[in-house]
């Protein structure tokens, strides 16, 4: 499936990885970012540093005074976003095509010479908590997620919250700010997808003209998974106020670039996609015990959770909700799949990936986390053979050594309980 | 410089009715397709809320020889999506399908067309799912505080009511409400079909026909909307929350029509006011005062005037602060208008948005649905850009100044009252409710 796509890849001199597609049918470009950098890098005591940094990001740098960044892009005809994950951070702008070289010029001059002030810091770190209140604090599924992460780790670096501790973000300072900045936002730990109606050669020499002369740096520290092996199930509660009380089981997986990753990604799609997809069909269509239910495996550098999530409906007990649940998986480990099921599971991750390549932004994200994730775009290719090539055996030998009780992370959420007044800043 | 055009559609009418249009699409092998069913939250009967959604979502719940579990299979089997809601005035139902399945995507959108089970037992289901999803929805604050919103905004009016509908009314709901429903509005007379897609067009025209010429009419005409009525004067309710940690914040009343003739400059006018995140309400809000995450000022246009709202949400302490800083934002734009610089950025941020928007082929398919739902002249997308440029700094004052209500505003607030009530007492009276 579009194993033709024209895609060329560049490293300037000073190491920024630079990936271009030409695609003429909208006139529009896509300008992505990836740095290689997320709360994985992070430390405790800092935690929230990439997210709360992410922000800081659109504060102004030497040629462009504060606010000029949204002003300049939104004139372009665009919008500009940032995000940011456990394995890093991207910024993506979609202008007019013929605008592109002011995002150049944009990008590089906050890549160059950022603003780190006082001021800048202590706004985003006041808006970024905001953010933490509305997807965390007053958000039952977010809490419950960052509760069962925090429990299921013991030394991974994806044991904190990506948003941050709330203590941490209040401690985070000009300095840290600083050194972070010079480490992880250096070109060669940079990669700048282009995709939409522009010359590929014109877009290279934009890129060399004004990315040139940034320094590379030396390279980060490197990230270790130190994470002991699990021997033993660990359970959690969780007192909030709550309509429904919920559980999360988290079973210590794989990385995305290991062999039984492709696997895993199978039984997700059997788990959740779709309204016949085996927890749906069981929770909800036939024995009517749960308001939703979901899994996912999101794709990490280091092994991740494959999580499982349910929501009780009222008047049913969550600890029957939590063993039909494990019932599900315990199923597809006895062998249980079909051949058909394999089939549908494969024909789904399929539409799927399809789908994504819809528009500019959705071919720039997938080229670029294949880079990131792998140092390979032409992965994006290989991921659907990878899944194609998944076998029954496979599927029950993988859900066998993954859902061991042994290795899993129950959170519960249990209503009812008013916390304390948090104190408030004023 | 705009230059933006739909694709060519192909159309035909039915002699039962119903309009398709079918375009091209070759970048990827999917066809879109949407179906508008003139009948939604507005025409549900009164104390049954919530209908017209349930229907929605019963459609796929088998349909034709297939019960619900076999139709779920075979649509996930090839990686297909099917689905439908509705909104306030119509019901959407759209699939998506691989090109290489296009003949199964058929057969199942006409049997859930015109063919859809409607058993007891998926009524029932259906029933204790969306009262399971309402109880949910209460642990939303942001949602429940739109709900509420709505709800106050459109006193005693049809689009009074979240399409999801409330507890007493869901919990109401029969078999016979539903099918009496689907007879009455899942009918072709008044429907739309819009395919968007890797086939040929002429082509696909036949085969849609084809498959829904057993669509029978249904006759009746779908119940009228009434104009709403604006609020006498500003309202401040506060929803009380007792553990929120932060309030969110809904400002705003009586929107536009699709069919306003001022759509368009209040479109822009809008996106000067609260629309990217250059606008005053993010700028002055945000960035400035850090006072939120995220502001907005959003307008749905529906048959008749839809909902204005300011939506935003900050931490309890500083809930009175935004609420001031915002209405005196609004204020200040009723009174001023915009400035050209201001003009010139929203006119390139729309023109922008526009194009990155209309890439994907159910965003093509949605422009023409919206085209024919709303009687809109059907070279209106190729021509909105330049209307977009056209508008004025006067038509923006003008607008602004009209357009825009804060003195009538309904102003709710969703949180913790024992902290904040006293503060927003000072804004005026505040009528409390619980969640």
């Amino acid at each position: 499936m579009m194993t033709n796509l024209p895609i060329q890849r560049h490293i300037l001199a000073n190491g920024l990885t630079l990936l271009i597609l030409p695609e003429h049918t909208a006139p529009t470009v896509c300008y992505l970012t990836y740095f290689r950098v997320g709360s994985r890098n992070e430390r405790p005591g800092i935690t929230g540093i990439s997210h709360l940094f992410e922000h800081m990001m659109f504060n102004g740098s030497a040629k462009f005074a504060p606010r000029e960044f949204d002003r300049l892009v939104e004139s372009s005809g665009g919008s500009s976003n940032g995000s940011t994950w456990y394995d890093y951070t991207n910024y993506v702008e979609e202008v007019s095509s013929e605008n592109l070289e002011t995002v150049v010029d944009l990008e590089s001059d906050r890549m160059r010479s950022l603003l780190i002030t006082p001021g800048n810091l202590e706004q985003e770190r006041s808006i970024v908590k905001e953010e933490r209140r509305l997807r965390t604090d007053n958000s039952t599924e977010g809490k419950l997620f960052e509760v069962l992460t925090s429990n299921a780790f013991v030394a991974s670096a994806y044991r904190w919250p990506i948003v941050g501790w709330e203590p941490d973000l209040n401690a985070i300072g000009l300095q840290d700010c600083q050194d972070y900045f010079r480490t992880y936002y250096a070109p060669n730990n940079a990669l700048v997808v282009i995709v939409g109606d522009v010359m590929a050669e014109r877009a290279l020499k934009l890129m060399e003209r004004y990315f040139a002369d940034l320094p590379a740096q030396a390279p980060p520290r490197a990230v270790v998974d130190a994470e002991p092996e699990q021997r033993g199930e660990k359970r959690v509660i969780h007192r909030m106020a709550a309509e429904l009380p919920a559980v999360m089981a988290g079973y210590k997986a794989v990385a995305f670039r290991h062999d039984d990753y492709a696997a895993l990604d199978v039984i997700r799609s059997i788990l959740s996609d779709g309204e016949s997809s085996r927890l749906y069909r069981t929770l909800i269509y036939e024995k009517q015990i749960a308001a939703e239910t979901s899994a996912f495996f999101p794709p990490t550098l280091d092994a991740g959770l494959f999580v499982l999530h349910a929501q009780a409906k009222e008047g049913i007990a969550i600890e029957q909700v939590e063993s039909e649940m494990h019932g599900v998986v315990e199923r597809i480990a006895a062998g249980e799949v079909t051949e058909r099921e394999l089939r549908k599971a494969k024909n789904q991750i399929r539409a799927s990936a399809i789908r994504e390549l819809k528009d500019n932004a959705g071919k720039a994200d997938r080229i670029a986390f294949h880079e990131l994730m792998t140092g390979d775009y032409r992965q994006m290719f290989h991921t659907l053979e990878r899944a194609e090539k998944v076998s029954l055996e496979d599927v029950a030998r993988v859900a066998s050594r993954c859902f061991q009780p042994d290795r899993r992370t129950v959170a519960t959420l249990v209503p009812g309980e008013r916390p304390e007044p948090e104190a408030e800043e004023s | 410089m705009s230059g933006f055009r739909l694709p060519e559609f192909a159309s035909r009418r039915l002699p039962n009715g119903a309009r398709l249009y079918a375009a091209e699409y070759h970048a990827l092998p999917l066809v879109d397709i949407e179906v508008i069913l003139p009948a939604g939250g507005s025409s549900d009967p009164l104390g049954r809320e919530g209908l017209a959604d349930m229907v929605a979502g019963l459609l796929h719940k088998g349909a034709g020889a297939r019960p619900a579990r076999e139709l779920a299979e075979a649509m996930d089997f090839v990686g297909g999506s099917l689905g439908a809601a509705a909104d306030q005035d119509g019901t959407r139902v759209t699939a998506e399908f691989l090109a290489q399945d296009l003949d199964l995507c058929l057969e199942l959108l006409s049997d859930v067309l015109i063919r859809p089970g409607l058993a007891e037992e998926e009524v029932e289901r259906a029933r204790a799912e969306t009262l399971a999803e309402l109880q949910a929805a209460r642990e939303n604050p942001g949602l429940m505080a739109s709900r509420r919103f709505v709800e106050r905004i459109y006193p005693d009016h049809p689009y009074g009511h979240a399409t999801a509908g409330r507890e007493a009314s869901v919990a109401a709901i029969t078999r016979e409400d539903v099918l009496a429903f689907y007879r009455s509005t899942a009918v072709p007379d008044r429907s739309i079909v819009v395919a968007v897609g890797d086939f040929d067009a002429a082509g696909m025209l036949d085969r849609m026909a084809q498959r829904l010429a057993p669509w029978e009419r249904g006759g009746g005409a779908p119940r009228a909307v009434p104009p709403p009525r604006p609020a006498a004067a500003r309202r401040i309710v506060l929803v009380d929350k007792p553990d929120a940690t932060q309030s969110q914040i809904r400002i705003g009343g009586l929107g536009m029509k699709r069919t306003d003739k001022d759509f368009v400059p209040i479109h822009v006018a809008n996106t000067i006011l609260g629309g990217g995140f250059t606008s005053r309400l993010v700028q002055e809000v945000r960035v400035k005062r850090g006072l939120t995450y995220g502001i907005s000022s959003r307008l749905y246009p529906l048959v008749e005037q839809g909902p204005f709202l300011v939506s935003t949400f900050t931490k309890n302490a500083t809930t009175r602060e935004t609420i001031e800083v915002t209405l005196g934002l609004i204020d200040a734009w009723r009174r001023e208008g915009a400035t050209a610089d201001e003009l010139d950025k929203a006119k390139r941020y729309i023109r922008g948005k526009f194009a990155v928007g209309h890439q994907a082929p159910e965003a093509l398919a949605d422009a023409m649905g919206e085209i024919a739902f709303y009687d809109l002249p059907e070279d209106y997308y190729n021509n909105y850009l330049d209307w977009i440029d056209a508008v004025t700094l006067d038509d923006v004052r003008r607008v602004a100044a009209l357009r825009f209500p804060s003195d009538q505003a309904v102003i709710l607030v969703l949180g913790r009252a024992s902290e904040i009530l006293k503060d927003l007492e000072t804004l005026g009276p505040v009528t409390v409710e619980a969640l």
